[in-house]
């Protein structure tokens, strides 16, 4: 977030929360019931419904008004959806933080599988086998985290595609963009454990291009076994 | 300007929905040509035929407890089915035989594996769906011919199963589109059903899919557009790429037994990828 966009946040944030009945100024609060599977952003609206400050975030049905009477410029939103302000995902979901069972075990796991992958990209100019240590890990934790990844199918499948990438990972992986990439990815699947299909695609294509591949012996072995002729096109 | 026209089993190699090495193969051939182009009859066909055996095979799978379990439950509905589409799903059937045996040795050889094999293969299948299907426009430099009765529809994940936006791929109550092109080329038309598709002499036995193509292209003459049976489209098959394919495109497919003598008889290249 700009500082320019801040302070209008702010300003704002504080004024609605003043007129409410809490007197004293506390922390945005983000109800942790959602309508939607695929709901984790946060939408702050004007009076008029024109002030979207994270246009990216989803569709929560929960909008907080702002009751300052001003709506915001369309540059004022630009420079908001530019920025790179992030609700973590433990603000919005406290009670996965003690859970050690479904979404909060698997989000442990990934958060702790990202700082290593993010360990290897440290350690970049320093030890190969510190890198490819930190790979190891970073794999065995994703295949931890799939097991409790049944909440939500989309984030099972990029988390599957995501270890099997880094467990296949070849020398070109262990370069800096590849990694980079990577680390980004799995950050996205942290900050958006409800992650739809058609971003989970994106992230996987995306990931493709820059050279994972995601390849399982399962899938191996299905493709291997597909019949030459399999192209039945219902003539 | 080489030009290139592909059909759509081109279209199902390059979005790797036939496995590896066909992949590069087509990805290789329409590299061959600085202008791509797949009808939208190809995305038709790609969603009605292949497609909807992978995401059937992944619903299926996803829906029972085992590996086995799918492949008996998908042995079933082939063995019931009509003959459309009953080859794809044997030859998903086939694939998925091919994970047990690969888990079987893995087993026999004390492997420990740290993944669920179920768990993997459907989301191998449904990432393998969903970018195909998001790839689908971008494999060719155009996607042309536009269907006035296809519902290009988007797929969800919903309750863990894949399914289409908006149903059926068909829009209800349109009139044909591949009949409609087709009826606008009558001379054509009757041109492949003299020299192409003449009756074969009696005693004499031709391949089903020929029969029932000169059942649709005869449907093609007789009938208006809107009256032409829904059924019969996909019988019109590779029959609308010799037809539709711009004079100076070639026509890229893998089936050179089926479109060689169509292609041939109306003065069209057609290319097989090596």
């Amino acid at each position: 977030m700009t500082a320019k966009a801040k302070e209008i946040y702010d300003q704002e944030t504080v004024a609605t929360l003043r007129t409410t009945t809490t007197s004293r100024l506390q922390p945005l609060y983000i109800p942790t019931t959602v309508s939607g599977r695929d709901e984790t952003g946060v939408t702050i609206l004007g009076e008029d419904g024109t002030g979207t400050f994270f246009p990216d975030s989803g569709t929560l049905s929960n909008v907080v008004p702002l009751k300052t009477g001003r709506s915001l410029s369309e540059s004022q939103t630009n420079a908001a959806a530019l920025s790179s302000y992030r609700i973590s995902v433990e603000s919005l979901y406290p009670q996965w933080e003690e859970s050690s069972e479904g979404p909060g075990e698997a989000i442990r796991l990934l958060r702790d599988a990202t700082n290593e992958l993010q360990s290897a990209c440290d350690s970049l100019c320093s030890s190969e086998l510190e890198i490819l240590n930190s790979l190891v890990i970073a794999d065995g934790l994703l295949f931890q985290a799939i097991k409790y990844s049944s909440f939500n199918k989309s984030f099972e499948i990029a988390l599957n595609f995501c270890a099997w990438a880094i467990r296949n990972a070849q020398g070109a992986d262990r370069e800096r963009p590849p990694l980079q990439g990577m680390c980004a990815a799995l950050h996205e699947l942290q900050d958006k454990p409800f992650i739809d299909a058609n971003r989970v695609t994106d992230l996987v294509i995306n990931l493709e291009d820059q050279g994972w591949d995601g390849s399982s012996p399962v899938s191996v072995a299905f493709e291997m076994a597909l019949a030459d002729d399999w192209l039945d096109l219902g003539d | 300007m080489k030009k290139a026209f592909v059909d759509t089993t081109i279209l199902c190699n390059a979005l790797e929905l036939s496995g590896g090495r066909r992949a590069q193969s087509a990805v290789a051939a329409l590299r061959e040509y600085s202008s791509t182009e797949t009808p939208y009859y190809a995305l038709r066909e790609l969603r009605a035929g292949p497609l909807s055996s992978w995401i059937l095979a992944h619903n299926v799978l996803t829906a029972e407890n085992s590996i086995e379990d799918a492949v008996e439950r998908l042995g079933r509905m082939s063995a019931f089915r009509p003959r459309q589409g009953a080859v794809t799903s044997l030859s998903i059937i086939t694939g998925l035989l091919g994970v047990l045996d690969k888990q079987r040795q893995a087993a026999g050889a004390g492997t420990i594996q740290d993944f669920d094999p179920k768990t993997a293969l459907e989301d191998y299948l449904a990432i393998q769906i969903l970018k195909a299907w998001k790839k689908r426009r971008s494999i060719t430099t155009k996607v042309v011919q536009p269907l006035a009765c296809f519902v290009d529809s988007e797929l969800k994940l919903e309750d863990r199963l894949l399914k289409f936006d908006g149903g059926a791929e068909c829009a209800k109550g349109a009139a044909c589109g591949a009949a409609l092109e087709l009826k606008k080329r009558s001379p054509v038309v009757t041109q492949l059903l003299k020299k192409v598709f003449s009756p074969p002499p009696k005693g004499n036995v031709e391949k089903r899919e020929k029969t029932r193509r000169r059942q649709a292209l005869k449907e093609v003459l007789a009938k208006a557009p809107a009256d032409f049976p829904r059924k019969d489209c996909r019988a019109l098959g590779d029959a609308y790429f010799c037809v539709m394919a711009p004079d100076d495109s070639e026509i890229l497919t893998t089936n050179a037994s089926d479109f060689e003598e169509m292609a041939d008889e109306l003065g069209k290249a057609l290319k097989i990828p090596s």
